[in-house]
């Protein structure tokens, strides 16, 4: 009995001094950079009751908490950044690709010169069915007003 | 003479223009800025050229027309006037769609885009005028047309260092194969606009004669209105 009271005693008198330790000192802040700060981040938990706690208590130490920013900062606008980075490698890839292989631009492009020149060709031709035509009705028409012209002499 | 020369010219032009895409789209080599959209340059340049030739000749034309009053000359400007609306309908059709390939935008408002097209409406209005303007329309789109010319040296000089649009300047920059290739495509669309322009200029004057004769034929009371 004796025995279990000493553990118990040594047990809570030490964990009584270990939460009564200083906490330890954070590392020194990061040189500032010139990279714009992360957007905040949803939270990753539902809330618990020791999140809250722990969030209040974040809260109404100013100091504490502009520690624990400084000291995520880094990795989250690291995972930020390179995830950024990769998003945007991807794009220029696909983009590059695109121009690369422009093909429907260039096949537009080609499209409307023929389109535009067959247009004109067929404007063209056109006209000169219209043209034979108008010489063909001027001849008959010549014809018949000279045959008028020996039937009354 | 014309019927040996636009069935020969014909004939170059679609040899060339078969050539041409043969090199344009299997000889030359890929453009290292603007990639695969740089195919359009080749012909895109030639009938840019095209439409400056038909507006000088179509305002020379008109000129010796409003001195000499020879409707031959009038014939000349009218087929010019035409065939510059149409190469430039192409040029500003394969340019925009050049555009939107290198630059993301359809239209750009710089000084070439904007000069060319002011060209291109001026001869649109060229060809309006001449053909439902009535009595006189000869006269009034002979001026128009040698106003057109005068925008086409305004198209070089206007051009800016820093516009988007690239210079003249950049053909001796290509590399041998492209070089040849858009040269071939310049022959051939030479080749193309004397044999259209030959071939409109033979209706300009048919049509033209035909009129004349119909009016003789009522003069003579041969004919009936």
């Amino acid at each position: 009995m004796r025995r279990l009271v000493l553990a118990l005693v040594v047990i809570v008198s030490s964990a009584t001094a270990a939460a009564a330790q200083p906490a330890a000192e954070p590392p020194p802040p990061p040189p500032p950079t010139a990279t714009p700060p992360a957007p905040a981040a949803p939270p990753a938990t539902a809330p618990t009751p020791t999140r809250e706690a722990c969030t209040k208590a974040i809260n109404e130490t100013p100091e504490w908490k502009n520690d624990l920013i400084e000291q995520l900062k880094p990795q989250i606008s690291s995972d930020f950044y390179a995830k950024l980075d990769k998003d945007s490698h991807d794009r220029h890839e696909q983009d590059s690709i695109l121009i690369a292989r422009n093909h429907r631009h260039v096949v537009m492009a080609y499209a409307a010169l023929w389109v535009l020149s067959i247009g004109f060709l067929l404007y063209l031709w056109r006209r000169q069915q219209r043209l034979t035509d108008q010489i063909g009705r001027l001849q008959h028409e010549l014809e018949a007003a000279l045959k008028a012209d020996k039937d009354r002499k | 003479m014309n019927r040996i020369l636009v069935p020969i010219m014909a004939l170059l032009a679609a040899v060339g223009l078969a050539v041409s895409a043969w090199g344009i789209f299997v000889v030359t080599p890929m453009e290292q800025t603007l990639y695969y959209s740089q195919k359009i340059f080749y012909w895109h340049v030639p009938n840019a050229t095209m439409l400056f030739v038909a507006v000088f000749v179509c305002g020379i034309a008109s000129l010796v027309y409003l001195k000499k009053r020879d409707a031959r000359w009038d014939d000349i400007a009218l087929a010019s006037g035409e065939l510059a609306v149409v190469f430039g309908a192409i040029v500003l059709a394969t340019g925009s769609i050049w555009a939107r390939a290198a630059w993301g935008h359809w239209w750009v408002w710089e000084t070439r885009l904007v000069t060319s097209l002011l060209l291109w409406l001026i001869m649109v209005g060229v060809v309006l005028v001449r053909r439902f303007a009535g009595t006189g329309a000869e006269r009034l789109a002979a001026g128009l047309a040698v106003f057109g010319m005068v925008d086409v040296p305004l198209i070089y000089v206007g051009v800016k260092q820093g516009d988007l649009h690239p210079q003249a300047k950049v053909v001796q920059t290509l590399d041998t194969g492209m070089r040849l290739t858009f040269w071939l495509s310049m022959a051939t669309f030479l080749f193309l606009f004397v044999a259209l322009l030959l071939t409109r200029i033979q209706t300009a004057r048919a049509e033209r004669q035909l009129r004349e004769l119909h009016e003789r034929g009522l003069d003579a009371g041969l004919l009936e209105s």
